[in-house]
């Protein structure tokens, strides 16, 4: 067995701030009962902080929109506040935002229910709460707190002389020069000691500012590496994070059947794929190499803690050519050694995991982008001229098949479309569904709860596909989820977002026809 | 006023910017207790608050009366006016003002501060935090301008009589509301589950000699401490009684136990009984001097942790017990919504661990022991602070 070394986590990688990479918006569309709605909530960036939640809803006669943040511990009857009601925003009709306050790190699920004479509901949407940043302070506050404390500094040393210096004489009496000497000598030592204070105070605020800056979240640390076992190319992530190697952290449950959903990109954005590594031991997962060319690849693993708690994890890898090549000549994860220790049922071929590697559709200036998939079917971005930077946004593509027909779309993994968004440079990625950006496997687990499942369930348990703990509604491609249908219209698969910054992107989007998962890949620059 | 004319009656009146800093001085002791309870039972808040505008207008009150006693002593005082205040960057005002303006602009510092603290690094769920104690030296400061405000014209009166009364006590409800910004600030140390344990005995030590004996040694009249004592006694009580009389419920998730009124604080410390201690101790002693004070600050350290210590042992004992759970003593009725449920809520937090890992007397001996000689320091403090203050006539 030889394992190539992992390449080393690149700056940008280190942005990840969220169950995604560099995006911290949720964006969620379903159904309230029969009021088709879009949430987004904007999660604070300090813990405890206000989320923003918006909610548009479709439809007529909405009397009430309410919003409940319930964290995974507890349940709603007795963990929740009661529910905030969104206000209408002013100049809409049919907008409405309220503020949650998120007050403990960790998972939460966000209850929104529409209430109308059409028949209303609730939808939840699992929402990760982390503190990414500490806040600087803004030179503006800075020079004023600057000016106000050397006023209280002065003051006080000018109270301490005042004091010792005349605050005993009687009214007719004049300090003399021993009463003058004693005003001094406070001064002195008035402005020692709240010198001496005013420096403590500031040891204690840089100490709590270390404390804040070092509690920032980080997902866990992981180190990934491309080799060959028996034979057979493979992709190996050992997760070294000591936290989880002390077990400070909660076991991973699957999500949608899949312990591990893996986007292993290239460096150019040439070359993509969505994998599903599966458990070796408690610390590292195994996947076969997918039909990709050598070169420096990002690799981004999505995982749900048991806690409903989602994350990504990062590394950066280099796939040497005769990685590729044992792949090629071993084409895929067939072996003729023997397996004693069962190691290499890890590699057993996934209907799931699929690889793209071509150029991505440029972004026309107008007009719509269109890809051609392998099995000569099309996949049209039907664009609304070019994304802007944090405005919600439906990316639409429509799907006609090589005869012309828009129908012949299966469901993959339980759903029309997967698709993955990431900035070139890396710093963003995000994992998309027609739900949104939400975990489904986050969400699964929150749900349970809430109906008072809190099951322990151990995370490696057995060969791949005979978790006794595995969800058969979150499982493999058996039907379809609920919800995740995406649009009633044949052939049209619809995702929203929210891009979280500028710059250039690439978006895969992947469906599934005739058994064969298939991508398409187009850029766009996103601006501010 | 027996048979009092009006001109009696206006020359017994304290003056009005006595009233309002003393106002000033309840107002802001007042909205933190309520702040506390607003954020164990609400958590949500807001800039305005009624908790935070009573903070608020204590420090407006005190900045507002304080500034225009400079301003008309400055431009428009006579000589006799000008002569009982001291000087500050060319104004002139009672000093008692001057400290009690200090401690208003601590408290505007505070305010920006304190925001900007919470959108760096999260709302805080601690009472301790660099704006916090900013704000805390603020509310002290005007607590201390008012007493020393008091003191000044009692000093000066010198005479017997309605107006001398009153302004003695004003001094006294002033010391009260001190006492009570200590003892809030001391909250995290001092529930009824901390008193069989060690630090709690150290901590109080530490702080409330130091203003009990400033207290007795500077009123003037013989049961100083017990009043100030009392009128901090008081205080609690009554935001312990009210409190709880208002529904509320949590509005932050995650919520830890059901809580469906304000969350009164527990009930006020024993400081009455070490109070009359120290009265008894400096009434007895007499006269102060450099050396002797020494001895008394000993004699009265021993007194505060002996009696503080045999009351505060057994009753905390009662409040602990199911005895103690009603309407008077509001035992176990102050845990904030955050805090789950469980026995520990009625179980004594005992810190005291000898070397074999066990909670043992002599290991609570050895941490508590340490109270005197804590005390001992505290109470010199207290004494220097007290004989300074009654002296204080501008």
């Amino acid at each position: 067995m030889r394992i190539g070394r992992a390449g080393i986590l690149s700056a940008a990688l280190m942005l990840t701030t969220s169950a995604h990479v560099g995006n911290r918006n949720v964006v969620f569309q379903g159904e309230a009962g029969s009021y088709p709605l879009t949430v987004v909530i904007r999660p604070p960036e300090v813990v405890p902080g206000l989320a923003e939640i918006s909610v548009r809803v479709e439809g007529e006669g909405v009397e009430r929109i309410t919003v409940q943040p319930t964290y995974w511990t507890t349940a709603p009857e007795d963990g929740a506040p009661r529910p905030d009601i969104a206000e209408l925003v002013a100049g809409t009709a049919d907008l409405y935002a309220a503020e949650l306050w998120l007050m403990t790190a960790g998972a939460y699920r966000v209850d929104v229910t529409v209430e109308g004479s059409a028949g209303g509901g609730v939808v939840s949407v699992p929402v990760t709460s982390i503190a990414t940043t500490v806040l600087d302070l803004p030179p503006g506050l800075g020079w004023v707190l600057v000016g106000l404390t050397l006023f209280l500094f002065f003051g006080a040393i000018t109270i301490f002389g005042a004091a010792a210096r005349e605050s005993v004489l009687d009214a007719s009496e004049t300090p003399d020069r021993r009463a003058r000497r004693r005003g001094w000598v406070a001064m002195a030592i008035g402005g020692l000691v709240v010198a001496v204070t005013a420096f403590g105070g500031k040891s204690w605020w840089d100490s709590v500012d270390q404390a804040a800056r070092s509690g920032l979240f980080q997902p866990l640390q992981v180190e990934a590496g491309a080799g060959t076992v028996g034979g057979v190319a493979v992709l190996d992530l050992a997760i070294t994070d000591p936290q989880w190697l002390e077990r400070g952290y909660s076991p991973l449950v699957p999500d949608h059947g899949k312990m591990m959903h893996m986007f292993v990109v290239r460096s150019d954005m040439g070359a993509f794929a969505h994998v599903h590594p599966v458990p070796v031991d408690s610390a590292s997962f195994r996947v076969a190499w997918p039909d990709l060319p050598p070169g420096e690849y990002r690799i981004y693993g999505d995982v749900v803690h048991e806690t409903g708690f989602a994350q990504t994890v990062v590394d950066t890898v280099v796939v040497d050519a005769e990685v590729v090549t044992s792949r090629r000549e071993s084409s895929g994860a067939s072996t003729a050694e023997p397996d004693p220790t069962g190691a290499l049922a890890t590699i057993a071929p996934d209907a799931d995991d699929s690889a793209w590697a071509g150029s991505a559709v440029a972004e026309p200036d107008t007009g719509p982008a269109v890809a051609t998939l392998p099995d000569g079917s099309t996949l049209t971005w039907v664009r609304d001229g070019s994304p802007v930077v944090d405005e919600p946004t439906t990316l639409r593509f429509e799907f006609v098949g090589p005869d012309g027909s828009p129908d012949g779309l299966e469901l993959y993994m339980g759903m029309l479309s997967h698709a993955a968004v990431t900035r070139r440079d890396g710093a963003v990625f995000v994992h998309l569904h027609p739900t949104g950006t939400i975990s489904m496997g986050s969400l699964g687990v929150l749900e349970a709860r809430a109906e008072g499942d809190t099951t322990f369930r151990t995370n490696f348990g057995g060969p791949q596909g005979d978790y006794e703990f595995m969800r058969p509604e979150l499982g493999g491609d058996g039907g379809e989820m609920p919800g995740m249908a995406g649009t009633d219209n044949a052939g049209v698969v619809e995702f929203p977002f929210a891009f979280p910054r500028d710059g250039d992107y690439t978006i895969w989007v992947q469906v599934k026809r005739g058994g064969l998962v298939q991508t398409a890949a187009f850029e766009t620059t996103v601006t501010d | 006023m027996a048979g009092g004319t009006r001109a009696d009656a206006r020359a017994a009146a304290i003056p009005w910017y006595l009233t309002a800093v003393l106002f000033a001085s309840t107002s802001v002791i007042v909205g933190v207790i309520w702040d506390i309870s607003w954020h164990q039972t609400i958590g949500r808040d807001s800039f305005l608050t009624p908790a935070h505008i009573a903070i608020y207008l204590g420090g407006i009150a005190a900045g507002i009366a304080c500034g225009w006693l400079a301003l008309k002593t400055t431009f428009g005082g006579t000589e006799e006016e000008k002569g009982r205040s001291v000087k500050f960057w060319g104004f002139r005002a009672p000093l008692g003002a001057w400290i009690a303006i200090w401690g208003a602009f601590a408290m505007v510092t505070s305010a920006p501060f304190d925001d900007w603290w919470h959108n760096a690094y999260g709302l805080d769920v601690e009472i301790l935090s660099p704006p916090h104690v900013v704000l805390a030296l603020g509310i002290m400061a005007i607590q201390v301008g008012a007493l020393i405000m008091a003191l000044s014209w009692q000093n000066r009166s010198g005479a017997e009589g309605e107006r001398n009364r009153r302004l003695s006590f004003a001094y006294l409800y002033g010391a009260g509301m001190l006492i009570a910004t200590f003892a809030v600030l001391l909250t995290e140390y001092t529930y009824p589950n901390d008193m069989h344990a060690s630090p709690f005995y150290r901590v109080t030590a530490g702080a409330f000699p130091l203003v009990l004996f400033a207290v007795g040694r500077a009123g003037g009249m013989k049961w100083s401490a017990t009043v100030a004592a009392l009128v901090y006694s008081g205080l609690i009580l009554a935001m312990m009684w009210i409190l709880p009389l208002f529904p509320a419920e949590p509005l932050l998730a995650p919520i830890r136990r059901t809580v469906t009124h304000m969350v009164p604080p527990t009930f006020p410390l024993l400081l009455v009984f070490p109070a009359i201690a120290i009265d008894l101790v400096l009434a007895r002693t007499g006269e102060g001097g450099r050396w002797k004070d020494w001895g008394i600050a000993a004699v009265g350290s021993v007194a505060f942790v002996l009696v503080f210590l045999a009351v505060s042992w057994f009753f905390s004992e009662f409040l602990l017990s199911p005895a103690a759970r009603n309407y008077v003593f509001q035992a176990d009725n102050n845990w904030p919504y955050t805090s789950s449920v469980g026995g520990w809520q009625h179980e004594f937090w005992n810190e005291d661990i000898a070397a074999d890992g066990r909670i043992t007397a002599g290991a609570f001996a050895a941490g508590a022991w340490w109270a005197i000689p804590i005390g001992i320091v505290s109470a010199r403090a207290g004494l220097m602070w007290g004989n300074w203050m009654a002296r204080v006539r501008r």
